[in-house]
């Protein structure tokens, strides 16, 4: 089984339209079917609604009952309301859109025919609110295009460090003079989405998710797309923003160069703290970018299990059971940090827990000298 | 108690001889309660003489504790009459409907004895989980199955065979008769006798065609009690005879699309 496939469409549907601020989500189903609120996501539970459907409802349909849910939502006066149908409403037939063209409602009215699990699992529910916003929310003409902004499309809603991320590409991009426009879709307002259209260029953060919605923009408006996700490193970076520059008509040489001196500028100062450390890498979370940094910091990559010399510090994804006397773990993300700033940030991390460790500050404190 | 179902294509006349069967058995003094499972809820039309009592599921509708006099009327020959109900042609699940009707049925205490006889009255054929809940574990231990000599209804009586195999690993109903519901058709009797047996059943009835069945129904009553010395409710009493004995409950063998149309084929 796929891990996109552990949960169902309603739930990846959620991630999708509980990110725009000014919207209601009405889930069309049992009141249990919040329970598929997104831990992950620190958002207002005011934004979710569900029609609540009991056995009344299944026996003799639901339509009725989501109809009230749309009309108490509406009485918020919410820039959006999305509704997304559960299993039960797909499986005794209830027709969420054919209602919802028929219902006349000032908020605009976003129907999401999810159905659970029957039309997939998580994927395809994030797949089917994006695809359903870009049909039916998106407006066909959307105004001159803008030279200097570009979309994000697909971030990783649920992933903690996601604004961290956001904020490195943001920064990258502004050295190339671009800004951000639409973020489709994460921590947005319904108008603001409307704006997709007038991008010159749409970068996928997560191609899992962003790169269906690329398609659909490219196909709807043109707009190419750069694949591929976020970049992670010196060398990814200098790579990705020479693509950038290519998409969007312009130079990346002053961009890298300011960059490369940034990154040696904050890499020689951790140098000084870790140049020589050992480090021992749990095989599986070993990317690109963890070599390129640990390299570029002249630390030395010693195997996992096996003794002398003893590592300095041990890189996993969570702590270890047999930790060898004198090591230090340190955890390595799920996700690629974005950019230079985020392995920069990891390798400061390291620096901070090899200090803090036992006959580190500790001694100091039990020698008095502190 | 006994549970029976009666099942069998749409419009093959289950409700009349449901509630004929009932009627009889009734007048014999036995304590019968019949449920019309279908959302068309007209199966106890004919005993209850135009009255109308709310469905078990206007019931839930209403979203009010179920009680027993709300649902439960009292026809002709003392027959306990219920209908399911159900959602408007289109909308909801029926199907999920009679399950509810069931489990509604049970808290209200109708299993708990005082009863002779329940008679199910369910709709068509079995399309789904919930028609087919009336011939599962715990609800009737018989099933008849009533068809004509046409094609499509020994087609559908033969599906029903194919249901009931399904829930004999779980101690659900056994085959306990055909009943013949006459078309007018040639040779009929003995298509559907021979329909019966290559089953592994028999046919316990059959019931003639009759003028007296329309003319009932217009009076809103059933033949046992319209013309109740007619031969037509003659059948029905016998007919109560026999499932009052209690049939010889079978495994069905359902026929393959082929052998079905050969026996057709030979009445003809």
């Amino acid at each position: 089984m796929k891990v996109g496939d552990r949960s169902c469409a309603l739930a990846g549907a959620m991630t999708v339209t509980m990110e725009i601020e000014d919207c209601i989500t009405i889930l069309h189903g049992p009141r249990g079917c919040c329970h598929r609120f997104p831990l992950g996501q620190m958002v207002d539970p005011g934004r979710v609604m569900v029609s609540g459907m009991t056995e009344k409802e299944v026996v003799f349909g639901g339509e009725g009952l989501l109809a009230k849910a749309i009309r108490k939502a509406e009485e918020r006066g919410p820039g959006m309301i999305a509704v997304i149908s559960s299993c039960i409403a797909g499986v005794i037939g209830d027709d969420v859109l054919a209602l919802c063209r028929e219902l006349k409602t000032e908020s605009f009215l976003l129907p999401i025919p999810a159905d659970g699990f029957l039309t997939g699992g998580f994927y395809a529910g994030i797949e089917g609110a994006m695809a359903a916003l870009i049909k039916d929310f998106l407006p066909e003409s959307p105004g001159p295009l803008k030279d200097d902004t570009v979309n994000i499309l697909g971030e990783k809603n649920l992933a903690v460090d996601e604004e961290e991320s956001f904020r490195e590409i943001a920064r990258l991009l502004r050295r190339l003079d671009l800004k951000v426009g639409a973020r489709f879709v994460r921590r947005t307002r319904a108008r603001r989405l409307q704006e997709t259209g007038r991008a010159c260029l749409n970068i996928v953060r997560d191609p899992a998710i962003g790169s269906s919605p690329a398609k659909l923009l490219q196909d709807a408006y043109g707009t190419p797309f750069l694949d591929g996700g976020y970049p992670s490193g010196r060398r990814e970076t200098a790579a990705w923003l020479r693509k950038v520059a290519d998409l969007t008509d312009r130079s990346a040489a002053g961009a890298i160069r300011a960059e490369e001196a940034r990154y040696e500028q904050l890499i020689d100062d951790l140098r000084g703290d870790l140049c020589g450390r050992r480090a021992a890498v749990q095989a599986a979370w070993t990317g690109p970018w963890l070599i390129e940094l640990l390299e570029d910091l002249g630390m030395e990559i010693v195997p996992w299990e096996g003794g002398a010399p003893r590592p300095d510090l041990i890189l996993a994804a969570r702590p270890v059971d047999d930790l060898p006397p004198g090591s230090v773990f340190a955890p390595l993300p799920t996700v690629p940090p974005a950019g230079h700033t985020g392995p920069l940030a990891a390798a400061a991390a390291w620096r901070r827990r090899l200090k803090t460790a036992v006959g580190g500050w500790r001694s100091d404190v039990r020698r008095g000298a502190l | 108690m006994k549970q029976i179902a009666i099942y069998g294509k749409g419009g093959i006349g289950k409700s009349t001889i449901t509630a004929n069967l009932a009627a009889a058995l009734g007048c014999e003094g036995r304590r019968v309660m019949q449920i019309g499972c279908d959302p068309k809820q007209d199966s106890t039309r004919l005993l209850m003489g135009g009255e109308r009592k709310e469905t078990v599921l206007d019931c839930l509708r209403r979203g009010e504790e179920v009680k027993f006099d709300d649902i439960v009327g009292r026809g002709y020959g003392n027959v306990l009459c219920v209908e399911a109900g159900g959602p408007e042609p289109g909308v909801g699940c029926a199907g999920r409907g009679i399950m509810a009707t069931l489990e509604i049925l049970r808290k209200l205490g109708l299993y708990d004895g005082g009863l002779d006889f329940i008679l199910y009255d369910v709709l068509g054929d079995v399309v789904c989980g919930g028609f087919a809940m009336p011939m599962r574990r715990g609800f009737a231990e018989e099933v008849y199955i009533v068809t004509s000599g046409e094609y499509m209804a020994l087609y559908a009586a033969n599906n029903i065979c194919r249901g009931l195999v399904s829930f004999s690993s779980r101690g659900g109903a056994r085959l306990a008769g055909i009943i013949g519901n006459g078309r007018g058709l040639a040779h009929e009797e003995k298509t559907i006798a021979a329909f019966a047996e290559s089953v592994g059943s028999q046919m316990v009835a059959f019931v003639p065609r009759s003028g007296l069945v329309q003319e009932g129904e217009r009076a809103g009553q059933t033949v046992v009690e319209y013309a109740p010395e007619s031969s037509q409710a003659a059948v029905y009493r016998e007919l109560a005879r026999v499932v009052a004995q209690g049939g010889r409950g079978v495994l069905p063998q359902p026929l393959a699309p082929a052998e079905l149309e050969e026996i057709v084929r030979r009445g003809l």
